[in-house]
């Protein structure tokens, strides 16, 4: 070989490498990357994981709109009885599985049973307990019944997604759902495949596939989005996407998430029995300093954990505030001897942000004379030390179901649900003000029993809700339309990449 | 010779069934469980009461290790309850990425790593050395993630020659393939590299300054003949040692390059299932890298009959 082809040969294999690489990029496959592992295609497990993948695959009876108002998906119209016991859903006709097979209401059936069947796990299981009979009178008709009224029907409704009921509990490898997309290939920790569903009752996706790439290093990811390999990595951090807003090869945006932080007092720890050592807790969580670091000067911060348009917002209630003197009087007016001891757990490994919120806690804490440590364990030690053993002290935690009707966030999650709560708390007044917000769907019935529970929670102060989560995510610039769900799952039925 | 090779499987054995224990009870020890992560963020005690008693998961913890030992033996791995597969068709699934990054790697480590350090023994005391030593004082001081990091930086973002992560089938187009291999391959031979160089060095140093090398002069021996026939033979041991205990290493799946480029081998699974608490993945990965790290050491063993006759008759002969 002479110099010159030596010379030559660096580049050439480079060129002949683009080439190659090419040929993967220039399609109409969107592809998504994302930390966490999609184990399998589990439609009520819920976990971050399963987001990108749940409302593409799978379809629901009805679908918030940015309004928060139900639209009709597999149920094209919906009714109840006079007295809110009874809701008559007729389904959608011509709608087929991926398998082929025609939808109809036994599938409903299938589903709901599915779901609560305690050995199957589903997240929405205690909430769909509050339909106590379903029937399906046709093929096209489905009837439910309910002890009480159930307003957060159509809450419960986001998350049901519809199984084909004749291969409904083996999700390991392929799903058969009635979604846009139908799972072409599913590797575990790697690629799950997502190819466009040409007969969709909706009209065929623009995409021709979306990919959900496992990418477990964020960093790796978002250089791999920087280099194209990637078109939309979400769930990050505001450092991580203000570089890219500065970018117009990219689009940066932001969605709902449905979460929001808080902070668990578990009131089983003596220290914490104490309302003026709770107090004091509160006054010192620095909650605007929190959502500026995560996500930039526009977010915003909780004391009650609702959104101000819920109907269980009041404003006289959202008094929370930062200050270290009163934290200090507070603490000096509880009559334990200072300083206290507490612990605090967090994990890193399911959001940085707990681990975040635990290290300000701890310095802010420290001068007025609480000693925090951090725990810092792995998700599962997590979620073993909070919800099962609930050996904790202090948590830094965030809850889902924020931002939707209040009674499906009070009666669902185990921070605020009134039996069995993780932190101990037992009050029979808030436990009749949650079932009576949650069992009428008279509105000013319901206020007013909201208005109870505001106030109970500024008064005893068991959870301390910060922030909302909203989902920064960073996407090319040809990418667009891509939906998000109220709780923030990505919705691809529209989504478009533009040559 | 066979005698030899069914002892070293025979230790193989009583390995997997001491490890299989000892990782039962620290699985056992460490808080949480599958039904941790299947259960959700909010699970009612019946549900993780349910689930507990669905995967066997309530009987004593002697009774649990025994049903799986005894299905092992009869060569089922069982079934992950996270994943929802057969644990053997998920090591399957991963075996060809992890074997082809593994093979690329130990490749590119022995032609490079040799070849550095046959020139830093040549020019040694010279600036060439010296150059070489401190290149691989750096590179082994520095973890290999980032250079992976790097690397996807200057290659497929700056320069955009090479994909940044993932993994494409040699039936896809063994370009595009190469193209996902190599960086990968690289990142991950780059410690090896500079270990091997340091050991060929100093073997081959250490080989020049014995006695048969000048008697061997002396009697007018050609140089190349004198580093082919006598040196390198000799120098070879010791690497192929090192080699081999990198390969074996490398089959165990490269966790955090395969997490850096995205590669679907069998690292990120197994550690994907400690995290999940998934025991009867765990135990077969476990299982898995255990055979290959003892298969790899006694073909390494093995192997030194090629270089050493002493040895070579020792194996053949009584062992």
């Amino acid at each position: 070989m002479t110099k010159l082809s030596f010379r030559l040969l660096p580049s050439l294999t480079a060129a002949a490498f683009v080439a190659a690489a090419g040929t993967a990029l220039a399609d109409n496959v969107l592809r998504l990357g994302q930390t966490a592992t999609l184990p399998n295609l589990d439609p009520f497990v819920l976990a971050p994981a399963y987001e990108p993948m749940v409302n593409n695959v799978y379809d629901t009876l009805t679908r918030y709109d940015g309004n928060m108002s139900p639209e009709p998906r597999l149920a094209e119209s919906w009714e109840f009885s006079d007295d809110g016991l009874t809701l008559t859903l007729k389904l959608r006709e011509g709608v087929a599985f991926h398998s082929g097979k025609a939808f109809t209401s036994a599938d409903v059936r299938a589903s709901f049973d599915y779901v609560v069947n305690p050995d199957n796990g589903a997240l929405i299981r205690g909430f769909a307990q509050r339909i106590t009979a379903l029937e399906t009178p046709d093929d096209h008709a489905v009837v439910m019944t309910f002890e009480a009224p159930f307003p957060g029907v159509f809450d419960l409704f986001e998350l049901f997604y519809i199984i084909d009921g004749e291969s409904s509990g083996d999700f390991g490898q392929t799903a058969n759902g009635t979604g846009p997309f139908t799972v072409a290939s599913h590797e575990p920790g790697t690629l799950t495949r997502l190819d466009r569903n040409a007969g969709y009752w909706n009209g065929a996706p623009s995409l021709e596939a979306v990919e959900i790439v496992t990418a477990p290093n964020q960093q790796a990811a978002l250089l791999s989005l920087r280099s194209g390999e990637l078109d939309l990595v979400t769930e990050l951090g505001w450092v991580d996407v203000l570089p890219f807003s500065r970018d117009g090869d990219f689009v940066t945006g932001s969605a709902p998430s449905g979460v929001a932080h808080d902070l668990s007092l578990n009131l089983k720890v003596p220290a914490l029995q104490n309302p003026k050592v709770r107090e004091a807790i509160d006054l010192a969580l620095d909650r605007e300093r929190i959502a500026k670091l995560f996500f930039g000067s526009d977010a915003k911060t909780w004391c009650l954990p609702y959104h101000p348009n819920s109907i269980a917002y009041f404003e006289e209630y959202d008094n929370c505030e930062f200050d270290l003197g009163k934290a200090k009087a507070a603490l000096e007016a509880s009559g334990e001897s200072l300083p206290i001891e507490l612990k605090i757990l967090t994990s890193t490994e399911i959001r940085t942000e707990y681990t975040t919120i635990a290290e300000i806690l701890q310095a802010d804490l420290q001068p007025i004379g609480i000693n925090l440590t951090i725990e810092n364990v792995d998700a599962v030690g997590y979620r073993s030390t909070y919800v099962d053993r609930r050996d904790y002290e202090i948590a830094s935690h965030a809850f889902g179901r924020a931002g939707k009707d209040p009674s499906a966030l009070l009666e669902t999650t185990v921070v605020f649900r009134p039996d069995g709560n993780i932190t101990g708390y037992e009050n029979p007044a808030y436990s009749e003000a949650v079932k009576a917000g949650g069992s009428t769907p008279v509105l000013e019935e319901r206020r007013a029993a909201y208005r109870e529970v505001a106030r109970i929670f500024r008064e005893d102060r068991f959870i301390l809700p910060i922030i909302p989560r909203v989902r920064l995510f960073v996407s090319q610039d040809e990418v667009s339309s891509v939906g998000w769900s109220a709780d923030g799952f990505a919705i691809f039925e529209n989504a478009e990449i533009s040559e | 010779m066979g005698r030899y090779v069914f002892s070293r499987f025979a230790q193989a054995l009583v390995v997997i069934i001491i490890v299989s224990i000892i990782v039962f009870l620290i699985m056992y020890l460490v808080p949480g469980d599958a039904v941790t992560v299947l259960a959700g963020p909010d699970p009612t005690p019946e549900l993780v009461e349910a689930l507990r008693v669905m995967l066997g998961l309530d009987q004593p913890l002697p009774v649990q290790y025994g049903k799986w030992a005894i299905a092992a033996m009869q060569g089922d791995l069982g079934t992950s309850p996270i994943i929802g597969r057969p644990v053997s068709e998920l090591i399957w699934s991963r075996l060809p990425a992890t074997l082809e990054l593994a093979v690329a790697a130990i490749l590119v480590a022995s032609v490079f790593g040799i070849l550095v350090g046959v020139v830093a023994a040549q020019r040694q005391g010279t600036w060439v050395d010296a150059t070489i030593t401190a290149i691989n004082s750096f590179v082994l001081s520095v973890p290999n993630f980032w250079f992976g990091i790097l690397g996807i930086l200057c290659f497929a973002v700056w320069l955009g020659w090479l994909p940044s992560g993932g993994r494409k089938l040699w039936s896809d187009g063994p370009l595009l393939a190469l193209s996902y291999l190599i960086m990968p391959a690289i990142a991950l031979a780059l410690d090896s590299i500079a270990m091997i160089a340091r050991l060929v060095r100093a073997s081959l140093l250490d080989e020049l300054s014995r006695d048969y090398v000048t008697v061997a002069r002396a009697k007018g021996v050609g140089q190349s003949r004198l580093m082919r026939r006598h040196i390198a033979r000799n120098a070879a041991i010791p690497v192929l040692t090192v080699l081999g205990l990198r390969f074996g290493q490398m089959l165990g799946g490269a966790v955090l390059i395969e997490a850096v480029f995205n590669w679907p081998g069998l690292g990120r699974l197994t550690v994907e299932a400690i995290k999940n608490r998934d025991i009867v993945l765990v135990q077969g990965t476990l299982m898995y890298f255990i055979v290959i790290y003892m298969t790899v050491n006694l073909l390494i063993d093995l192997s030194y009959g090629l270089f050493d006759p002493r040895v070579r008759s020792s194996v053949g002969g009584k062992v």
